[in-house]
């Protein structure tokens, strides 16, 4: 996985983006945290919530391609419940017919895969929404305004600084050892790997150790400041809010 | 094992686990944040983008399929249990909030069984390990069982989060989990060990040991004037 995931040039002229960032990182919150919480047996809530969510990723203009690119991301867990679904022979009491067939499976497994489904599909679609809308500083000042731990966000932000950089020297690494390296004994892989590994960490460690001195020397006394102006609230925000907290609060209470 | 939001369906298993997490994580930020100096600000920053770039170090193990390193274990070894922590937590919430690669909701759940498990109780192992055999053998056989044992009780702890809603259809797939994880527990172990050994060589001062070399150094220093 790479580290750089860079949004869609599409949805910088999109809808969603008239909305505060702030605003819109509280309501995808929000939203993933209601339906992880929604008993999946209640399917038409989700029904409504995949509603809602299309309506937020239209706004949004991201790229079906890209969504599913991250989508792909739970398709093991999927796969795995899907695999024990079939497998395991179910319990006398919790075994129920699967649909169209005549095979019996366990019911609560059966729960589980509609379940892992639904929800993280729901909730992958709503996270990568202010991704794709905002860049990476746009956010951190977001949750910097959200009063998230100082030293987190400051963590947040050095770490997107830096894990291009060291990104870039773990791919040079493992390119080298591929063109290189003859296949050995899995023992012996696993130990280069781990030389790899303890590299890039002396090298990250003593790159951070300067960047750190040089920081002190320009005057860094431990707070982040960022350029990143914070707008006043609009009406687009307002409009955000009432939504997505009149649907959420409609779909949990009806 | 980033586990996707719906994996754990009982909201009650996967609030209490965020419960946890946070409260762990809240006193390790209060702790730390006081003897936390400026510079080692960035320090922890770079850590955290050195374990998301060390998780794309792959060693191929056969066809097709490759195993990574997890790096809890070796982030406390190297950092200490506590910064480790706060370093293991960001890397798993910006995986979560930037990749998808984690559900939110299972963000608790995540903590504990990639950062905690690691971090604290792989650490206590590592440091009894110590305890008892002194110098680069302890470091080297600490950090093998501890990232060996951080591994297997990951994924123990995903085995006991599916079980908790007492579905006993559930109980073959989390044992198969379990038994799963006992090799790649092993690869941590291995990777680990590789690691511990170049920064051994390289800055034994950041494990606590003495530099190769240090006592002849101090010795002739002592009888040259």
């Amino acid at each position: 996985m790479s580290p750089c995931d860079h949004p869609e040039q599409a949805t910088r002229r999109a809808l969603a983006r008239r909305v505060d960032p702030r605003v819109a990182v509280v309501c995808v919150l929000a939203f993933v945290t209601v339906q992880a919480a929604t008993p999946i047996e209640e399917w038409p809530r989700f029904v409504a919530y995949a509603g809602l969510l299309l309506i937020a990723v239209i706004a949004s203009r991201v790229s079906l391609v890209w969504l599913l690119k991250r989508l792909a991301l739970a398709l093991p867990f999927v796969i795995a419940v899907a695999m024990s679904t079939l497998l395991v022979r179910p319990s006398a009491d919790s075994a129920v017919r699967l649909p169209g067939t005549d095979l019996m499976v366990s019911g609560p497994l059966l729960i589980l895969l509609a379940s892992v489904a639904a929800k993280a599909t729901l909730s992958i679609v709503a996270l990568s929404l202010p991704v794709a809308l905002w860049d990476f500083p746009v956010l951190v000042r977001a949750l910097q305004a959200l009063r998230i731990p100082r030293l987190f966000v400051m963590l947040i932000a050095f770490m997107w600084r830096y894990v291009y950089v060291l990104g870039d020297e773990a791919r040079r690494m493992v390119q080298a050892r591929d063109a290189r390296s003859p296949r050995g004994r899995l023992v012996r892989r696993v130990l280069v790997v781990g030389s790899m590994a303890g590299s890039l960490f002396v090298r990250g460690y003593e790159r951070a150790e300067r960047v750190g001195q040089a920081m002190v020397a320009r005057g860094y006394d431990g707070r982040l400041r960022l350029l990143v102006p914070l707008r006043r609230f609009r009406a687009a925000d307002a409009a955000a809010v009432l939504v997505v907290a009149g649907a959420l609060c409609a779909m949990r209470l009806a | 094992m980033h586990i996707p939001d719906g994996l754990i369906n009982d909201p009650r298993v996967w609030l209490a686990a965020d419960v946890v997490a946070a409260g762990t994580v809240a006193y390790a930020v209060r702790r730390e944040s006081r003897a936390l100096k400026p510079e080692e600000v960035p320090l922890m920053g770079v850590m955290a983008a050195f374990v998301f770039a060390g998780q794309m170090l792959n060693v191929p193990v056969a066809a097709g399929v490759s195993g990574h390193l997890l790096g809890a274990l070796l982030a406390a070894a190297l950092l200490g249990p506590w910064r480790a922590t706060i370093v293991m937590t960001v890397v798993i919430t910006v995986q979560c909030l930037l990749h998808a690669d984690g559900g939110f909701a299972a963000l608790g759940l995540n903590v504990i069984n990639m950062g905690l498990a690691g971090t604290l109780v792989g650490w206590l192992i590592y440091r009894g390990v110590r305890a008892v055999i002194a110098g680069r053998a302890g470091v080297l056989l600490g950090g093998a069982i501890g990232a060996w044992a951080s591994v297997v009780l990951g994924a123990l702890l995903v085995g006991v989060e599916i079980g908790l809603t007492g579905q006993t259809d559930f109980v073959t797939p989390a044992k198969a989990l379990v038994i799963v994880h006992v090799p790649i527990g092993l690869l941590e172990a291995g990777i680990t060990v590789g690691a511990l050994a170049v920064v051994l060589r390289a800055r034994p001062d950041l494990l606590g040991c003495a530099p190769r070399g240090a006592v002849e150094a101090v010795s002739t220093a002592e009888a040259a004037p």
